[in-house]
């Protein structure tokens, strides 16, 4: 409880010089301390900024390999599209070419081209005529490999397939 | 707990506490042994402060780097007032403007003039002080676990003068510091207590409440004869405690650094 109107000294088993050399000693040390944590934690950041930035570029070059490799996809699902777009056009004019083989005087019923075989279907009337003129207009890529017809009225019902040279019949 | 309270420890703690009055230097003295054990000492020295109570002092403070030099005074122009709040003391005794204050238990302040304070610092500045009491810090050491009780009127008699206060319950209701130019002359003090008494009576917080009983802690060696007489003037149980101021300071001292006698 205090009850003097002065304050107290501090007491110490230390004579002055002593103390002094002590405090001394302590503010010394303190400032070292410090120093060093300072330098420490400054240097710590200096690391963990390059690692950082380590970091930032490993995960750019990640990105660009990323992207580099979608554009490279992406170029060649465009090449591939492409192409079968090409390939498309060439058998729809194919196509085309085939059935203006047909003449006038038939109609066509089915018609189905796939990689090896090509059938047509429907009615004619002079069939002899109609195989005739496909047989001689796809000799070289197909040959005949089916021939059906059933007579019937006025018309022929026909069936003719064809197979690629070289495929499977 | 800080380096030196550890080496405390390890240390015996002397506390001095020093009394002058016109031509007499009180020195009490109390040692506190490293194992806890205590003793006390008091002397007189003639012709105030010389080279033989110097040599003293020396001799005591040498026995401990934990020493401490107390000194107290009985002068006039300190006192204590039932407050703390240093606004509501200068209403009571103006002279708080241009005093030491030092407030206990909160709302009991102690105060003396600085004039006073810094005329004691320098006359025993060889000495080094390390507190400076009033005697009412010295009667609250002396009376604390009484104070906790009943309304009662505390007396501490010194050589030159007399302190008195009014505690009821822990709470300092009133208080007074006289001193005389002949010293504690009996018939002086019991008018001085009576008029005191009636003035705490008048006022409007204490209208009714009449003490209980008187303690006085006697420095002076005139208690016995003032307890008597107060016994008959005021009806009420009178207590005495004789002891020595000097001592008395140095067990102050040694409360304030946190050491039970």
């Amino acid at each position: 409880m205090p009850y003097s109107f002065i304050e107290p000294v501090s007491k110490s088993p230390f004579p002055p010089a002593v103390r002094r050399v002590w405090y001394g000693g302590t503010v010394l040390t303190v400032f070292v301390l410090a120093a060093a944590a300072f330098l420490h934690f400054k240097s710590g950041e200096q690391r963990s900024g390059a690692l950082r930035e380590a970091q930032m570029q490993e995960s750019l070059r990640v990105q660009v390999e990323q992207l580099r490799s979608q554009q490279s996809l992406f170029t060649h699902e465009k090449r591939f599209r492409q192409q079968t777009d090409t390939a498309n056009q060439l058998v729809a004019e194919h196509v085309s070419d085939l059935l203006e083989l047909i003449p006038g005087d038939a109609t066509l019923e089915r018609f189905d081209m796939d990689a090896s075989t090509l059938l047509f279907e429907g009615e004619c009337r002079r069939f002899e005529a109609l195989r005739t003129d496909l047989v001689r207009a796809l000799s070289g890529q197909y040959r005949l490999a089916e021939s059906v017809r059933t007579p019937g009225g006025g018309k022929t019902h026909f069936i003719l397939r064809f197979a690629a040279n070289g495929g499977t019949q | 707990m800080g380096l030196s309270d550890l080496f405390a420890r390890f240390y015996a703690k002397v506390f001095i506490g020093i009394y002058e009055r016109r031509d007499v230097l009180q020195i009490g003295v109390v040692t506190l042994g490293s194992g806890g054990e205590v003793t006390q000492r008091e002397q007189a020295f003639a012709g105030g402060l010389n080279e033989e109570v110097v040599a003293f002092l020396q001799e005591q403070v040498a026995l401990s780097p934990y020493n401490y030099i107390a000194i107290v005074t009985d002068s006039g122009e300190c006192g204590a007032l039932p407050t703390c709040s240093l606004s509501k003391a200068k209403e009571m005794a103006p002279v708080v403007g241009r005093s030491k204050n030092v407030c206990i238990t909160e709302e009991w302040m102690n105060y003396c003039d600085e004039e006073t304070v810094y005329g004691l610092l320098e006359h025993y500045k060889a000495l080094s002080p390390d507190a400076l009491y009033s005697p009412f810090a010295l009667m609250h050491t002396f009376f604390e676990e009484q104070m906790a009780g009943e309304h009662a009127l505390y007396l501490l008699l010194t050589p030159e003068a007399m302190s008195l206060a009014v505690v009821k319950e822990r709470h300092l209701r009133f208080a007074e510091q006289f001193r005389g130019e002949s010293g504690p002359i009996v018939p002086a003090l019991l008018e001085k207590i009576v008029a005191a008494l009636e003035t705490y009576y008048g006022k409007p917080c204490c209208r009714g409440e009449f003490i209980e009983s008187v303690r006085i802690v006697d420095g002076a060696g005139v208690g016995a004869l003032l307890a008597k007489v107060l016994e008959e003037t005021l009806l009420v149980e009178t207590q005495l405690h004789e002891c020595d101021t000097a001592l008395l300071c140095a067990q102050t001292c040694m409360k304030e650094h946190g050491y039970a006698l």
